[in-house]
């Protein structure tokens, strides 16, 4: 993204103004296809092997292949999909009545040995799938009788169905054996409502699958051709939407949807995105600096930032305000247990004061979404006197650095691959895992037990126990959630989604 | 001239081996690819197994040995993100690139020597200071910008040609132009003063004095000796439009390695990066020792002196 920052971004704004005064050409209603801009080129449609490590590629994966349960996008209740019915068997086993009469694109039944054969070999670590978070949880399947497939877990693991609905798509025994990863990326046969017309390094073309079960979750589809275009540039894109070239874009920065609301044509839709973006601090000392070991430093930092001023001017009003380290729509996500920090820069400095700093102090602060935000953040700080030195850093090395503890203070967000459960935030970055600046053994311990209890009302409670201290403790400071604008022709009958994953096969023309 | 091509030849395989130990040094100081693999929210053990499965827990020596031995063989490994041969991911993309470099190359030759060529004849003069005005706004216009006043005319506006991709020879042209409009000026630039030193000298006096007529004398005689060093700096042109694109490729969405090159850069593809190094230090050492030879060729002077030193 570097590049791109720096040379190409600052020119949005003022590219609009080239582009934006054109008309609005009619969009292919007319032939029934739906032209989708993509900016990240997809390597393969593979989702296993980095095919689903892109939420685009995602989008694409979620029209030709089909998991065993879907999950609805709006009231997130799990519905039947390649699965009709299912129960936990045992604390680590899940039985799944596998679908009778499903075709594979090519034709053939899928069977309870496609199931089995995919559960096992996502879940074999010698497979080496690059999706092992998602999928290290399994530890294998076998057929029953009557289509019943038993799906163990390594432990026992409530948020299985949610997984199972977002990162394991189902995939034919047969096909995948002949043709492995390489051959199941670029020429992918599924089960999905679509079926692969092309994909090179311009597009994917996917058209409706006549042989689509109904009774699933998912719709029989109603647009008969869907293009993605790979188109890397901003302004670009907002090009080819404004020509009419395009009908669907994502991503768009907020200076252009403002501009993009008055185009006749074109409609703007904001969504909300399962992001929290929040501040993290170095509590325990590792990265070699030791303001942050004390807590009242870690709360001067909080409160010298005026986070409703800065959601207004630098994000967009759509984001929510939240005080948890997860997003709120995450089971577990318990918001009345979180300890918020009002903005108060003179309590700020009185806290620094109290604290040793009254002349304040100076530390580097890590950043990787976006330079813009990171120098906003560092101008609050400098009120109450905090020199931050901005290391705005690509989001490999800010992995790296965050895993080598080496970070004292970080402007950080996950977006948890969108799993709605308190789990993926709060137990990945809370359990003395590398990412852990916080390192506390009681939070741990409370995690362990709400990451493996079937009992949903005791996993809030000890959630909340964590929630609760992270917060007052100030290990992390939650500021918002993330948001993302689409622009899009106004005959596409489009509302964004709540999860933020775009299923195209559920939309159609008005 | 034999002795000189081997010389030269030689010192392109150093300049290689060089650029391969650097390459492979620097792109595994740059990051982890470990980290990268094994994506966001991986516990410690998935990290360890992405190093092994990728054989990124060999010491970097080894790792060098086995890349560079593969690499003689024409193969560059397989690319982390899209899990397909190296060669095969830059192969689809190389024509593009090819392409572009070429057409823009070829549209800034044919305008820009020309009108380096009819500034020089009056220095000073209309002709001149519009020349001049067309060098410095080229240089001074971003290449993104261009790009987007193009596609407002020409593909929002009049709809007359594609805006992105790279499929037809129509996407070839808003691109060819941005490409172009980079390296005219200074192709034009050099001709000019070349043609004004070479029209200045005496040779020149002396077809003149003889009464070799005006247009004679300027493309058969001066031209040829003023086009020495525009060959030399066009060859190095064209490297930069080869390995240089990133951002035509961008805005016009066209699928060659340049863009290619970034998206590899931004996910840590070590393989990729790698190769495109490597291959478009290639191309550049190439078009160098060509552009030396045509020198030679041109100049007859350049032989004995780099021959022999």
């Amino acid at each position: 993204m570097t590049l791109k920052d720096t040379l190409l971004r600052p020119a949005l704004a003022a590219s609009f103004f080239v582009l934006a005064s054109g008309g609005m050409a009619l969009a292919d209603k007319a032939t029934n296809t739906l032209n989708v801009g993509v900016k990240q080129s997809l390597p393969t449609l593979d989702a296993y092997y980095g095919g689903g490590n892109i939420r685009e590629g995602n989008n694409v994966i979620r029209l030709l292949f089909d998991t065993l349960v879907l999950r609805d996008p709006e009231t997130y209740e799990y519905r039947p999909l390649l699965a009709t019915d299912w129960s936990w068997s045992s604390d680590t086993a899940i039985d799944f009545t596998i679908r009778q009469g499903v075709k594979w694109h090519d034709g053939t039944d899928l069977t309870v040995e496609d199931v089995v054969y995919t559960l096992n070999y996502v879940s074999d670590p010698e497979n080496k799938v690059l999706t092992q978070p998602l999928v290290s949880w399994i530890e294998g399947a076998e057929a029953l009788d009557g289509n019943v497939v038993r799906l163990h877990t390594k432990r026992p693991f409530p948020p299985a169905l949610e997984y199972l609905s977002l990162a394991l798509p189902i995939f034919p025994k047969a096909y995948y054996e002949e043709v492995g990863p390489e051959g199941m990326g670029q020429a992918p046969v599924g089960s999905g409502p679509y079926k692969l017309v092309s994909f090179d390094t311009s597009s994917i073309v996917v058209e409706i699958n006549e042989a689509y079960y109904e009774g699933g979750g998912k719709p029989k589809p109603s647009i008969e051709t869907i293009n993605f275009k790979f188109i890397p540039d901003a302004a670009t894109q907002m090009a080819e939407l404004l020509g009419g070239q395009l009908d669907w874009i994502a991503g768009v920065g907020p200076d252009q949807a403002e501009q993009l609301r008055g185009v006749p044509g074109v409609e703007v839709s904001t969504g909300e995105v399962p992001r929290v973006t929040y501040i993290g601090f170095d509590a325990t000392g590792r990265s070699g600096v030791s303001y942050f070991e004390d807590r009242s430093v870690r709360e001067a930092f909080a409160r010298a930032i005026d986070v409703p001023e800065f959601v207004e001017t630098m994000v967009g009003e759509s984001a929510r305000i939240i005080p948890t380290p997860c997003f709120p729509d995450q089971f577990g996500c318990v918001q009345d247990k979180a300890v918020s920090y009002a903005f108060d820069p003179d309590l700020s400095k009185s806290l620094l004061a109290e604290a040793g700093f009254p002349d304040g102090f100076e530390v580097d602060m890590y950043s990787f979404r976006s330079r813009e935000w990171a120098e906003v953040v560092a101008g609050y700080l400098a009120n109450v006197g905090i020199r931050a030195n901005i290391n705005h850093v690509p989001i490999s090395t800010y992995i790296q650095k965050n895993r080598a503890g080496e970070m004292p203070v970080m402007l950080s967000d996950n977006s948890f691959w969108s799993i709605m459960d308190a789990s993926v935030p709060i137990s990945r970055f809370f359990k003395m895992v590398p990412e852990d600046y916080a390192r506390d053994e009681e939070i741990k311990e409370w995690l362990d037990v709400a990451d493996s209890s079937l009992d949903p009302e005791e996993r809030k409670e000890y959630y909340g126990k964590a929630i609760e201290k992270i917060t007052q403790e100030v290990y992390w400071f939650p500021m918002f959630t993330g948001i993302e604008n689409f622009a899009f022709s106004e005959d596409f009958d489009f509302v964004p989604p709540r999860d933020n994953f775009v299923n195209f096969y559920a939309y159609g023309w008005k | 001239m034999l002795d000189y091509i081997l010389r030269r030849a030689f010192v392109a395989v150093l300049v290689m081996i060089s650029i391969s130990l650097f390459t492979f040094s620097l792109t595994q100081m740059a990051a982890d690819p470990a980290v990268v693999l094994a994506g966001e929210g991986a516990s410690t053990e998935d990290i360890e197994q992405a190093r092994q499965a990728f054989g990124l827990d060999r010491p970097l020596p080894v790792q060098y040995a086995a890349w560079a031995a593969d690499v003689l063989r024409g193969d560059f490994g397989t690319s982390f993100r899209m899990g397909q041969p190296v060669m095969d991911v830059i192969a689809a993309r190389l024509p593009t690139t090819l392409i572009l470099a070429a057409c823009g190359m070829v549209l800034a030759v044919l305008v820009a020597i020309p009108l380096g060529v009819v500034a020089a004849m009056r220095p000073g003069g209309w002709t001149d200071k519009l020349s001049l005005l067309i060098a410095v706004v080229g240089q001074a216009m971003p290449s993104f910008w261009l790009g987007l006043i193009l596609i407002r005319i020409f593909g929002v506006k009049l709809r007359l040609l594609p805006i992105s991709g790279a499929t037809t020879a129509l996407h070839f042209v808003m691109p060819s132009i941005v490409l172009a409009v980079f390296v005219l000026p200074v192709i034009m630039r050099l001709t000019r003063s070349g043609m004004i030193e070479v029209l200045g000298s005496d040779y020149i006096r002396a077809a003149r004095a003889r009464g070799l007529g005006g247009n004679r004398v300027v493309f058969k005689h001066a031209l040829r000796n003023a086009m020495v060093p525009v060959v030399a700096l066009s060859a190095v042109q064209l490297g930069m439009l080869l390995g240089g694109s990133v951002i035509v490729e961008t805005v016009f969405a066209m699928p060659g390695i340049g863009y290619l090159a970034w998206e590899s850069i931004s996910r840590a593809d070590l393989p990729v990066i790698q190769a495109i190094v490597l291959i478009v230090s290639a191309i550049y050492v190439g078009l160098g020792v060509v552009s030396d030879l045509l020198n030679a060729f041109l100049n007859p002077r350049l032989r004995g002196a780099i021959g022999t030193s």
